[in-house]
């Protein structure tokens, strides 16, 4: 499994920024800060490898049409991204590219991949010195270690699912003509199609139970409707009034939003891509569902299958159920991490890591001001309430 | 601060000689100067139902708000724990003390004393992130943080002289030069001997013993050793020989960062010190030595100053020790 990723002169981060691949990877942060670009760098990485092109293809849904100068760090006026993987487990070993590109976009090609195995010695690959040496996009086409990196690199562009923070509401009415893509579209469209097949496919229906398991806490049962051949909806009945029925898309923009994070979710303790990387799980959710949303990434955090769950977020409701679990020791300390990422004045942008207590507290005092504003309407509210109170 | 009072010393405070005690606790989690826990939580339920609405809600708010801010606090923050019929403990990073003492500690602004108030300052603020400079500035703003200026040769009085109370102690974080001319100086064995003289080491000695986790003493020798090469050549721009910043940086990190950047060379050529750079400058060139012979002078230290607007290039080791060393201050806060 991924144990980490770092990233150099990537989007904001001119230097090189190591993050560690938990089981629950929090990324908090002002906006504009690059949280997004870190949290998307595993997906855009998984698309280029999909896509057997460039080393980075910068055209699909995660490069959306960027060029070259836009993918690395304006501040550090540098052309080439340099980037590692290491992974533990069945394969052992770290993997670090040097990609150099045009700021015009005409090309982009690797300069260096540099390969260790089991923490031994790492080999370098050039293409300079080696020009018979063909390259097609990220590996040089050879034999040994570098079949085994194609393997482990196919194998991740399985294993990541991204769930984009635009997402599109589920549809009214689905038809499924059967078969749905390993990966769930990074806007959540196919979702539903997710449930119609796994329940097709079962009649125990693992997927809808565990994905309605969110709504049940709630008081809402998850049902899929088959009003006729092929074609489904999505409905959601009170708990103790099931004669009143609503369909998903009617509910409100929550529900509906947090449908395909669900979907994901449930997948990755089941039998689906198991490293997701999700972008404001918990948009448009009241702070009930916040806290219902955190037990759904915890329980799944350490599920059987050790999935790992990468979180950008605002929600202070998530990471303070992360610590409270944390706390009542219902998920180990080491399991869990927090980057705070913040801007300079310079431009660039540094993920400074924060990891807890076993009572939860923050170790170091990132987060103290994390969601100050909060803090200071609150202060600023009850000194004017004393005042008014003693006038 | 977070500040934890036991339900026996909430329920000392509740007679008319003392409740105005327990309205100045609650009136620190209002402000949001310290976190006020009161444990258990409800222990005050009675008391708020006796008072005046408006600040019964307030002051529920506000306790609500304390636990929250609370939650985010550093596992090794500043903690006051008030407990009835104790005899005070003056620790850190947990003091228990009786309801008035603590109130005094809580009251006394944060002192970070440092050796020049302007420079030095100025320094600490630029290596800090945004979000904890924003945190500072409003402190200091609210005179719950004060900067001190200690002097280079004052400093150790300075510090002594905030031992003198428990509470002004305990609410002192003091940064300081090493002073230092080569790392093996840094070692715990290492102490001046004979006429070797280092103002560094006995600013150490007093906070080692006396200010546990409330110093930090750079680890290079002085604030000007962390200036970025940019910054360096702008601040001391047509003073010194064309070469010398070139050949400063030319040169690796240990002498860099314990070379006498005020006077050079020159600067520590004495006998009694002389031999104290073993041979961190032994591969030097003859025109390098001639051009770091006099150093960079006494006053590039008010770049720091002068250039607070800017964002320092700083190098990543001093990026690394200010993400060790800060929170040690900012825990105090």
């Amino acid at each position: 499994m991924l144990d980490s990723f770092t990233v150099e002169n990537y989007r904001a981060f001119a230097k090189a920024q190591k993050i560690d691949v938990r089981p629950l990877t929090l990324f908090f942060g002002w906006n504009s800060g690059g949280k997004s670009s870190l949290l998307r760098f595993l997906p855009l990485l998984a698309e280029s490898i999909r896509a057997d092109g460039p080393p980075i293809w910068l055209g699909g849904e995660l490069g959306r049409g960027a060029t070259w100068s836009d993918l690395v760090c304006k501040a550090a006026e540098r052309q080439s991204l340099r980037f590692a993987l290491e992974w533990s487990g069945d394969y052992s070993m770290r993997a670090q590219w040097d990609i150099a590109g045009d700021g015009e976009g005409r090309w982009q090609e690797t300069q260096e991949l540099s390969v260790s195995l089991d923490e031994g010695p790492h080999k370098s690959y050039l293409r300079d010195e080696n020009l018979m040496l063909r390259w097609l996009g990220l590996l040089p086409e050879l034999g040994g270690e570098i079949s085994t990196l194609k393997d482990v690199l196919h194998k991740l562009s399985r294993e990541v699912q991204w769930i984009s923070g635009v997402r599109v509401s589920p549809p009214r009415i689905a038809t499924f003509s059967g078969g749905v893509p390993t990966v769930l579209k990074g806007d959540g469209r196919d979702a539903m199609l997710h449930l119609i097949a796994a329940h097709l496919k079962s009649t125990a229906a693992p997927l809808l139970e565990l994905t309605g398991e969110f709504f049940l806490n709630l008081g809402d049962v998850l049902v899929l409707d088959n009003p006729a051949i092929g074609v489904w909806q999505t409905m959601l009945q009170p708990t103790n009034a099931s004669q009143v029925r609503v369909n998903i898309c009617d509910t409100g923009e929550g529900y509906a939003q947090v449908l395909p994070v669900l979907v994901a979710l449930a997948r990755a303790r089941l039998d689906g891509p198991k490293l997701l990387c999700l972008e404001q799980p918990e948009l448009h959710l009241h702070t009930r569902a916040q806290l219902e949303l955190s037990r759904a990434l915890i329980e799944t955090a350490k599920s059987e299958r050790n999935p790992k769950i990468l979180v950008e977020t605002h929600s202070e409701i998530l990471l303070m159920s992360v610590q409270l679990a944390i706390a009542e020791g219902r998920i180990p300390p080491e399991d869990v991490r927090v980057y705070w990422v913040e801007s300079r004045l310079d431009g660039t942008s540094e993920a400074v890591a924060v990891d807890f207590s076993e009572t939860g507290q923050p170790i170091g005092t990132e987060l103290q001001n994390a969601f100050g504003e909060a803090i200071s309407l609150g202060r600023d509210l009850v000194l004017k309430q004393l005042n008014h109170g003693a006038k | 601060m977070r500040v934890v009072v036991s339900g026996a010393a909430a329920i000392s405070l509740l007679t008319s000689e003392h409740v105005h005690k327990l309205h100045r606790l609650i009136g620190f989690a209002c402000e949001t100067r310290h976190t006020i826990i009161f444990n258990p939580p409800n222990c005050l339920e009675e008391w708020l139902m006796q008072i005046d609405e408006p600040s019964a809600n307030a002051y529920r708010k506000a306790l609500d708000m304390s636990a929250r801010a609370a939650a985010l606090l550093a596992a090794d923050t500043s903690q006051v724990t008030i407990s009835a019929g104790v005899e005070s403990s003056w620790g850190d990073p947990v003091a228990i003390l009786e309801v008035d003492d603590a109130i005094r500690l809580l009251e006394e602004p944060l002192g970070i004393l440092v050796e020049n108030g302007e420079n030095d300052w100025q320094f600490l603020m630029g290596l800090m992130r945004q979000s904890e400079k924003e945190r500072v500035t409003d402190a200091i703003v609210r005179r719950w943080v004060q900067v001190l200026h200690g002097g280079g040769q004052t400093l150790s009085s300075e510090m002594l002289r905030r031992l003198t109370y428990k509470s002004s102690g305990l609410r002192t974080f003091v940064v300081f030069d090493s002073d230092r001319r080569h790392p093996s100086e840094l070692e715990n064995a290492w102490a001046p001997t004979g006429q070797v003289s280092c103002t560094g080491y006995g600013f150490e000695q007093i906070a080692k013993v006396e200010m546990p986790g409330r110093y930090w003493m750079l680890k290079r020798r002085f604030i000007e050793s962390y200036m970025p090469q940019e910054e360096l050549a702008a601040a001391v721009s047509g003073n010194v020989p064309p070469d010398a910043v070139t050949a400063y940086f030319r040169m690796n990190e240990a002498a860099r960062w314990y070379y006498n950047m005020k006077k050079g060379f020159a600067g520590d050529d004495t006998p009694e010190n002389g031999h104290r750079s073993q041979a961190l400058f032994a591969t030097l060139s003859a025109d390098e030595k001639a051009a770091l012979r006099t150093g960079f002078g006494r006053r590039m230290a008010e770049r720091y100053a002068q250039a607070s607007q800017r964002a320092f290039n700083w190098d990543a080791a001093a990026r690394e020790e200010a993400g060790q060393m800060l929170p040690k201050m900012l825990r105090l806060i």
